[in-house]
C-alpha cells in the first residue's frame, strides 16, 4: 500500500477486499487510511445501533461502525482476531469500520463493473455502488458516502 | 484606486489595526474623563493609533477607512493642540466613527462601499467649531457649533457622495445633518441599537489569532527539542533492552511532558481583561441611553483564563451587564427616594478559586423579586401553583434562567433585547462553568459564575459502572457518599419509579446509569468471592439473597416490616449479606447548575486530569456524553454529561416530588434538630460535635504526625494544621493508638485546627435534650443520649482556648464606649442553648436580656424598647416561632431596624432563604462563637452608621 494511485482511474480501479458476513465486498483503495489489526473498542450505551463504539487511534477518537449491522446482517459478531477496522475520511473526521476479515487486494477493470442489480434482498442496496464481476466472486463495492451517513438521528434528548 | 493583491499584508493591517482600535475606544474614554485637562500622552496614543490605520488602510487600498480615520485624525489633532476640548459630544462622535471603522475593518471587502457621510459631516462639523471658537467650552455651545459647522461644510461633503450616487445627494446631506445633530443632542433610539451590535463585533474580533510571548514560544521550541531527543534514547534504550535507563527516559518524558502541556496552555491563557475592558464603553453608553448614572469597579483583569472561554464568555457577560444597569440599578431619582447613592455601582470581579475562575458581577440595584416572578410564572402557566409554592426562593428566582421566561416579559418596562437568560445559561453551561444568583429585593443581585480554567484538560473522577469506565468532571461533583451496607435501606427508598436518598435534610433523586444510558445492570459481583452473577433485584434497595424468587415475593408481602431484621433472618436460611463492606453503595452527588442529583456507581476509580476530546458526528446524538477521554492504559473512556443527564431523566419533577414530602416533614417537626457529628475518641466514649462548625474531616496515618517544639502537626496542603487531642482539655480517656486517626477540622481565629479523634461513627440529624450539668468540665459543654449512648458535647472553642489561649485574644469591639450600653436580647426555647449562648455574649462584654420564645421576647421587648441593640433568635420555638417573631419585629416600626441574628442548629438553604424572607439579617449555627461574635460586632457597628 505504498499509495501508488492507479495510473488510468478511468479504466482500473485498485480495490481492498474484505468480507462482511457472507459477502465480499470492496472499497477504493485510496480511500483507506490505514487499517487496523489489534484493537479495543469502548462501547457507547445510547448510541445509534450501527456505532458499536469507540477508539483510540493515536490519540484521536474515532468511531467505530459495525458494517455488520450497517449493511443488515444480524447479529453482530463478538470481536475475533480476524477481524479489521478500516478507518476511512469523511469530510474532516476518520471513521473505522468494523469488517469480518480482509481478503485481498485487487486491480478491477472498470469494465468489470456493473450496477447493482435490482433484486438485491435481505440488505440495503443502497450502499454499493456497484458490482464488481471477478472470475469466480462478485465483489460488493461499498458507497462510502451513504454508508457513512448518519441516517439515525438519535430522537431522544 | 489600487487593488489588494497581498493578502498576507491585508491581514497584518486588519489585526493590527483591530487591536489598536481596542485601545483607542478606552482611551477616549480616559479622556473624556479627563476633560480639559487631558493627558497629552494618551491623547497622543489615539492619534498615533489612528494615523497607523489611516496609513495602512491607504496602502492596501481601502479608501474609505481612511477617508474616516483621517477626519477623526483630524479631530485628534484639534484636541492635541487644546483647541478643542474633548467632552462628551466630542467623544460621542469620536467612537461612533471608530464604530463604523471598526465595522468597516471587519467586513473590509465591502468597506469602500460604506456610506460614511455622516459620520464625516459630524467629525468636520466638530473641527470647525473649534477652530472658530476657542475659548468657548461649553458643550450646549459646542453642539449648536457643530450643528453650524457642519451646515458650512456641506459643500465639502458632497464630493464625498460620490460613493453613493444613487441619491440625491443635497437634500441627503441635508437629512443627514439633522439626523446625526439630533442624535448628539438627545437621548433617543437610534444609538440604543449599538450595544446591541457590539457583542458580535466582539466576537468576530477574537477569532483566529493570538500573541503569544516569545519566551513561551521559546520554551516550548526548547522543550520540543528536548522530547526529541529523549524520543531517540528511548528508542535507542528500548532497543537495547536495558530496563534501567528506560526508566530514565520515561521518566524524562513524563516531565518533559507535563512542562509541554503547561507551556502549552499558558499560549492559550489570556487575561479576562479582553472581555471586562470592553464593558467600560457599554457601561457608558447604556448608563446615559437610561439616564443612570453607574460606576463601573473592575477588579481582577490580570485573571487568565483559556482563549475559548473568554472568547465564548463575551456574549453572555454583555448579556448580564446589560441586565444589571437595565433592570438592577435604578434610575437616581428612585435610588435616592430608597436612600441609596443617586449613583449606582457594578462591580465586575474575576479571580481564582479552587482551581476555577470565579467572575462576579454585582450591583446595589433593586435585586429581583421573586413573588413577581412567581406571579409570572403562574400567568405563563409553565407551573401550576402548587408546584410553585413548594418552591424556595432561590428556585424561584432561577426560573429567570428557563426559556420563554425572558426579561423581556419580566417585571420591568425596558424590553429586554437580543438573547434571554435562558441562553446566557445554556452558553455558560456548555462551557462547564456554573452561574448562580443571588438577589436581595432593594440591595441588589450578585451574580457568580464558576468557570473551569480551561476546557482542554479538566479533572475528573474516573468511575465504574458495570465494568465500565466513565469520567465526571469535578467541577459538576458535589461530594461522594458511600451508603453502608447496613443503611441501604434506610437511606434509600422510592418515591414512584424514582429512587431517592436522604442526605442530610435533603431527599436527593438518584439515578443508575442503566436506565440513562442502557448499560445492562443484570450482574453484580459476589463481595467474598469476586465471581459475577446475575442480579436479580428490581431495585437496589431489595435485597440480595440466594433463593431469589421466593426471596422477592417474601420480600413483596413483606415490604412493611422490611427494617424488622430478625423476622427475615427466620425466613432465609441465610443472613441478609449486605453486611459487607464492598456492598455498600457508592453515590456520587453531582450538580447541574443550581441542582443537585445523585449517580449511583460500582466503584470508584481514580482523580486524574483528563483531555477533553470531541465525539464524532455519529455519535451527536448522544446526549448523555460530553466527549470522550483517553486513559493511561490507552482505552476510550467517556465523559459524563451531567446537566443534559439531569434533562433525559427529567429530575426536577421527582425534585419536586420530593421537595413537597420535605416541606411536609418539616410542619410535623417542631422540635430542635440538631446535625451532629457523632466520634469515638477512648474506646466506648462517645462524642458529638455540632455539624456546622466542622470544616472537614481528613483520614490520616499515625505516623504523618509530627511533634514540633511539643506540638503535634500534620502538613496539610503545605501548611502545617496544628492538632489537639480531648484528652488534654477534659478529663476523659485518651484516644486509641490506632494506625489510622481521624481529624477534625475546623477554623477558630481564622486558622485551621485539628482534633483528634479515633474513630468517625455517623452524622444524624437528631432533637436532643442536652444535659449541661451532668458532665459539664473543660472542654466539654454538655451531654446528650443519642443513638441510645451518652455522648459528650465537645466545645471546640473551649479546647483552644485552653490550650492556646494567646490565639483567642479577644477582639475588643471597637468603640468600647458603646459596650456598656449594647444590649442584645437572646431567645431560645432550650434552657442549654440560652445559657451557652447568654454566658459567651456576657464573655465579650454586652448586656444580655433573655427569653424563652418568640411571645415573650415580644414581652421583653416592649418592656426595653430602646434598650435593646440586636436580636439573637432561635428559629424552631414553641407558641411564637422566630420566623413569625422576626416578622412581627420588623412590622413593628419602632424595631424594624434592629438587627437579628438568628442561632439554628441545622442549617439549610431552604430554611435560611424563609428566614431572610422573614427579615432575618444573617443565619448563625448555634455554638460557633467565634462567627457570632463577629457577626454581633458587625451588624452593631453598621447600626450605628
Amino acid at each position: 500500500m505504498a499509495g501508488n494511485k492507479t495510473k488510468h482511474p478511468k479504466e482500473h480501479l485498485e480495490l481492498a477486499l474484505f468480507r462482511v458476513g457472507d459477502l465480499l465486498c470492496g472499497i477504493d483503495i485510496t480511500c483507506v487510511r490505514e487499517i487496523i489489526k489489534k484493537f479495543e473498542i469502548t462501547t457507547v450505551y445510547d448510541a445509534p445501533k450501527e456505532v458499536r463504539g469507540v477508539l483510540n487511534l493515536r490519540g484521536q477518537i474515532v468511531t467505530i461502525l459495525d458494517l455488520r449491522k450497517k449493511i443488515g446482517f444480524d447479529p453482530s459478531k463478538v470481536i475475533d482476531e480476524n477481524m479489521r477496522i478500516i478507518v476511512v475520511r469523511l469530510e474532516n473526521e476518520d471513521v473505522g469500520l468494523l469488517v469480518d476479515n480482509m481478503a485481498d487486494i485487487v486491480f478491477a477493470e472498470i469494465k468489470d463493473m456493473e450496477p447493482p442489480p435490482s433484486n438485491i434482498e435481505g440488505i440495503t442496496g443502497i450502499y454499493f455502488s456497484n458490482i464488481l464481476k471477478m472470475k469466480d466472486d462478485l465483489v460488493c463495492i461499498l458507497n462510502l458516502v451513504e454508508i457513512l451517513k448518519n441516517e439515525v438521528t438519535n430522537t431522544k434528548l | 484606486m489600487s487593488i489588494i493583491e497581498d493578502n498576507d499584508i491585508l491581514k497584518g493591517f486588519i489585526n493590527e489595526s483591530k487591536e489598536l482600535l481596542d485601545g483607542i475606544e478606552n482611551d477616549l474614554l480616559v479622556i473624556e474623563d479627563q476633560g480639559e485637562h487631558a493627558e497629552n500622552e494618551v491623547v497622543n496614543k489615539i492619534f498615533r493609533a489612528i494615523h497607523t490605520i489611516k496609513g495602512g488602510a491607504g496602502f492596501v487600498g481601502l479608501e474609505t477607512i481612511k477617508e474616516l480615520a483621517h477626519e477623526t485624525e483630524n479631530i485628534l489633532n484639534l484636541i492635541r493642540n487644546k483647541s478643542l476640548t474633548p467632552n462628551h459630544e466630542i467623544i460621542n462622535i469620536l467612537l461612533k466613527a471608530i464604530d463604523v471603522i471598526k465595522g468597516m475593518i471587519n467586513n473590509h471587502e465591502s468597506s469602500n462601499t460604506v456610506d460614511i457621510s455622516e459620520e464625516l459631516v459630524l467629525l468636520k462639523g466638530a473641527a470647525s467649531c473649534s477652530v472658530s471658537d476657542k475659548s468657548d467650552k461649553q458643550s450646549k455651545t459646542i453642539t449648536s457649533k457643530i450643528k453650524k459647522g457642519a451646515k458650512n461644510k456641506i459643500r465639502e461633503v458632497i464630493p464625498l457622495q460620490s460613493i453613493s450616487p444613487e441619491k440625491t445627494v443635497p437634500l441627503m446631506a441635508q437629512e443627514v445633518i439633522s439626523n446625526s445633530l439630533s442624535v448628539t443632542k438627545k437621548d433617543n433610539e437610534p444609538r440604543s441599537q449599538e450595544p446591541v451590535a457590539s457583542p458580535q463585533e466582539m466576537k468576530e474580533k477574537f477569532e483566529s489569532n493570538l500573541r503569544v510571548n516569545v519566551t513561551i514560544l521559546d520554551k516550548l521550541m526548547n522543550l520540543a527539542g528536548e522530547l526529541v531527543l529523549t524520543r531517540n534514547q528511548l528508542v535507542q534504550t528500548v532497543a537495547s533492552k536495558n530496563i534501567k535507563s528506560i526508566e530514565t527516559a520515561t521518566q524524562r518524558v513524563d516531565l518533559i511532558t507535563s512542562e509541554m502541556q503547561e507551556a502549552v496552555m499558558a499560549t492559550r491563557m489570556q487575561p479576562i481583561k479582553t472581555v471586562f475592558n470592553k464593558f467600560k464603553r457599554i457601561v457608558r453608553d447604556l448608563t446615559r441611553e437610561l439616564g443612570k448614572e453607574v460606576d463601573l469597579i473592575i477588579e481582577g483583569e490580570e485573571v487568565n483564563l483559556d482563549k475559548t472561554i473568554i472568547e465564548a464568555l463575551a456574549d453572555p457577560l454583555t448579556h448580564l451587564v446589560r441586565n444589571a444597569l437595565d433592570h438592577g440599578i435604578e434610575s437616581p431619582e428612585m435610588r435616592k427616594k430608597s436612600g441609596k447613592k443617586p449613583k449606582g455601582i457594578l462591580f465586575l470581579k474575576a479571580f481564582h478559586e479552587a482551581g476555577q475562575v470565579i467572575i462576579e458581577i454585582k450591583d446595589d440595584g433593586k435585586g429581583i423579586d421573586h413573588t413577581a416572578i412567581k406571579n409570572k410564572a403562574l400567568s405563563l402557566g409553565s407551573f401550576n401553583k402548587a408546584q410553585l409554592d413548594n418552591m424556595t426562593r432561590k428556585d424561584l428566582i432561577n426560573l429567570i434562567f428557563l426559556p420563554g421566561f425572558s426579561l423581556a416579559e419580566r417585571v420591568t418596562e425596558f424590553s429586554g433585547r437580543g438573547v434571554g437568560m435562558d441562553v446566557v445559561y445554556n452558553n455558560l453551561t456548555k462551557l462547564g462553568g456554573i452561574i448562580d444568583i443571588n438577589t436581595n429585593v432593594g440591595e441588589g443581585t450578585t451574580l457568580r459564575i464558576k468557570l473551569p480554567l480551561t476546557l482542554a484538560i479538566i479533572p475528573s473522577l474516573l468511575i465504574s459502572v458495570q465494568n465500565e469506565r466513565f469520567a465526571i468532571p469535578q467541577v459538576n461533583l458535589v461530594e461522594l457518599v458511600r451508603v453502608p451496607a447496613s443503611q441501604v435501606k434506610k437511606k434509600i427508598s422510592k418515591i414512584g419509579s424514582s429512587l431517592v436518598m436522604r442526605l442530610r435534610e435533603d431527599i436527593l433523586p438518584l439515578i443508575q446509569l442503566s436506565e440513562v444510558i442502557g448499560i445492562s445492570s443484570d450482574t453484580f459481583i459476589d463481595p467474598q468471592t469476586d465471581t459475577v452473577f446475575i442480579n436479580k433485584r428490581e431495585d437496589i434497595i431489595d435485597r440480595r439473597g440466594g433463593f431469589i424468587k421466593e426471596g422477592l415475593s417474601a420480600d413483596e408481602s413483606n415490604r412493611g416490616n422490611l427494617e424488622d431484621n430478625n423476622n427475615l433472618k427466620d425466613r432465609r436460611s441465610g443472613k441478609d449479606r449486605r453486611y459487607h463492606a464492598q456492598s455498600s453503595l457508592n453515590i456520587a452527588v453531582v450538580t447541574a447548575g443550581d441542582f443537585n442529583y445523585g449517580i449511583v456507581l460500582d466503584a470508584l476509580l481514580d482523580s486524574e486530569e483528563i483531555v477533553v476530546k470531541p465525539l464524532g458526528y455519529h455519535l451527536k446524538g448522544c446526549k448523555a456524553y460530553a466527549g470522550a477521554t483517553i486513559l493511561g492504559d490507552g482505552r476510550v473512556a467517556l465523559i459524563l454529561d451531567v446537566v443534559n443527564i439531569c434533562k433525559m431523566k427529567k429530575l426536577l419533577e421527582v425534585k419536586e416530588i420530593a421537595q413537597g414530602k420535605v416541606a411536609q416533614k418539616e410542619i410535623e417537626k417542631h422540635q430542635d434538630a440538631q446535625s451532629l457529628l457523632i466520634v469515638e475518641n477512648g474506646p466506648g466514649e462517645r462524642f458529638a460535635v455540632p455539624l456546622g462548625l466542622v470544616s472537614r474531616i481528613e483520614r490520616i496515618h499515625k505516623s504523618s504526625i509530627q511533634i514540633m517544639g511539643g506540638r503535634r502537626a500534620i502538613k496539610y496542603r503545605g501548611v502545617s494544621l496544628p492538632l489537639f487531642s480531648i484528652e488534654e482539655v477534659a478529663k476523659v480517656t485518651p484516644h486509641q493508638e490506632t494506625k489510622e486517626l481521624y481529624v477534625i477540622v475546623f477554623s477558630i481565629a481564622g486558622r485551621e485546627v485539628g482534633i483528634l479523634v479515633s474513630q468517625i461513627i455517623d452524622i444524624i440529624d437528631v432533637a436532643v435534650s442536652i444535659d449541661d450539668i451532668t458532665h459539664r468540665q473543660p472542654g466539654i459543654i454538655g451531654s446528650a443520649i443519642i443513638l441510645d449512648e451518652i455522648t459528650l458535647l465537645i466545645d471546640l472553642f473551649g479546647i483552644i482556648s485552653a490550650v492556646m489561649p494567646e490565639w483567642l485574644i479577644k477582639q475588643e469591639p471597637k468603640g468600647t464606649r458603646s459596650k456598656e450600653k449594647v444590649t442584645i436580647l437572646v431567645i431560645d426555647d432550650s434552657a442549654f442553648f440560652r445559657n451557652q449562648i447568654k454566658g459567651f455574649v456576657e464573655e465579650i462584654g454586652y448586656n444580655v436580656i433573655i427569653a424563652e420564645d418568640g411571645l415573650q421576647a415580644i414581652q421583653e421587648l416592649n418592656k426595653h424598647e430602646r434598650e435593646i441593640d440586636l436580636i439573637m433568635t432561635d428559629i424552631e420555638m414553641p407558641n411564637l416561632n422566630g420566623l413569625e417573631f422576626s416578622k412581627k419585629v420588623r412590622g413593628d416600626s419602632r424595631f424594624d431596624k434592629v438587627p437579628i441574628i438568628a442561632i439554628t442548629s441545622v442549617a439549610g438553604e431552604s430554611a435560611e432563604q424563609r428566614g431572610l424572607e422573614a427579615g432575618i439579617n444573617e443565619y448563625l449555627v448555634k455554638l460557633d462563637r467565634e462567627k457570632i461574635q463577629e457577626k454581633i460586632q458587625h451588624y452593631l457597628d453598621s447600626a450605628k452608621k
